[in-house]
């Protein structure tokens, strides 16, 4: 007694009905929307006070200009890492979890690249005056690649968890897939951000 | 008797005071300004409200269409084992162009597989699902 019947259960007389995906993909695609409306509104502001500056006042004079070159390399860094949880992904479902190992460590370590990276960046843009009260660039650079390097830790951390439920022999293909699309998630929605405000 | 002045409850406009201001309105023609901090005369500006008015409308709308779209490929994907797994006789008929569509994905499938003799099955009484098929 107390146990929850199962669909199948519940579908006596017919055939057992079958997912046509797993619950925790979907819950990851919800909050996924929800994280995607936040950032557009973002992408909005920013757009919009950009826009309302004097032509050649932007960036706002007096302030360093953000690092693109070194920016450029973290970003294709994160971009090679999404490739590599694809192909996890692939492996994972083709040959079973031990494939996918080797393919996920290599994407994880070039997260946490990317992610040392911006941190090492913000601290050479402090440095140099540039904070969230020193100019309107300030405040939207901070806000929104902040917003983001916090989801590339939490999808870091994700990552990390899986790996090790991986190698305990525990990781589903349902949490696997929750995870390779938060990530998915932090990798597409970069080249958009380095789009708008670095270049 | 005490009289209640109607004018003096919150929200209620005495007809008066809408005819003044009709009147005023009318006799005192001035011109409207928009909110000088959302808006703008240039049209740069104008441009970046609009495209971002066009992105905000239609990123919702996408995305569910997308999930929606996701969902159903997925669910034929998974009907397209199922059938392929248990309903072997109805893709048999499919492939002869007797069933309907669902189970026309599982003689896609068909068609590229070796039609192998299904081993005899039988049901336990009761029970339901594909741990229910035990070999007879």
């Amino acid at each position: 007694m107390g146990t929850i019947p199962s669909t199948s259960s519940l579908s006596q007389g017919g055939p057992p009905r079958r997912r046509a995906t797993e619950s925790a993909r979907i819950a990851m695609g919800v909050f996924i929307f929800t994280e995607v409306m936040m950032f557009a509104g973002f992408i909005s502001a920013f757009v919009i006070v950009q826009s309302n500056a004097i032509p050649g006042t932007w960036p706002p004079p007096g302030q360093p200009r953000l690092p693109i070159e070194r920016t450029a390399l973290n970003t294709l860094a994160l971009l090679t890492s999404g490739v590599l949880l694809f192909i996890a992904g692939r492996r994972f479902k083709r040959d079973g979890a031990l494939a996918a190992r080797r393919w996920m460590s290599p994407a994880l370590i070039l997260g946490g690249f990317f992610v040392l990276g911006q941190g090492s960046e913000w601290f050479g843009l402090i440095k140099q005056g540039m904070t969230m009260t020193s100019s309107q660039l300030g405040s939207f650079f901070y806000l929104i690649i902040g917003m983001h390097a916090l989801h590339a830790i939490a999808a870091i951390v994700a990552l990390f968890w899986a790996l090790s439920e991986l190698n305990a022999g525990r990781l589903t293909a349902a949490r696997f897939g929750a995870v390779q699309l938060f990530w998915f998630f932090v990798v597409l929605i970069w080249p958009v951000l380095y789009a708008l405000v670095y270049l | 008797m005490s009289r209640v002045s109607r004018g003096s409850r919150p929200g209620f406009v005495g007809l008066r005071t809408r005819i003044v201001a009709v009147v005023l309105g009318t006799v005192l023609p001035t011109m409207a300004h928009a909110c000088a901090v959302c808006f703008s005369g240039s049209p740069r500006v104008r441009a970046a409200f609009f495209n971002m008015t066009i992105m905000l409308s239609l990123l919702p709308l996408g995305m569910l269409f997308g999930g929606a779209w996701a969902l159903r490929r997925a669910s034929r994907s998974s009907l397209k084992e199922e059938l392929i797994v248990t309903d072997y006789s109805v893709a048999q008929e499919a492939q002869e162009g007797q069933a309907p569509l669902k189970a026309r994905v599982a003689a896609v499938e068909l068609a590229t597989q070796a039609v192998q003799p299904r081993p005899e099955t039988a049901k336990r009484p009761g029970a339901f699902g594909p741990e229910a098929i035990e070999p007879s």
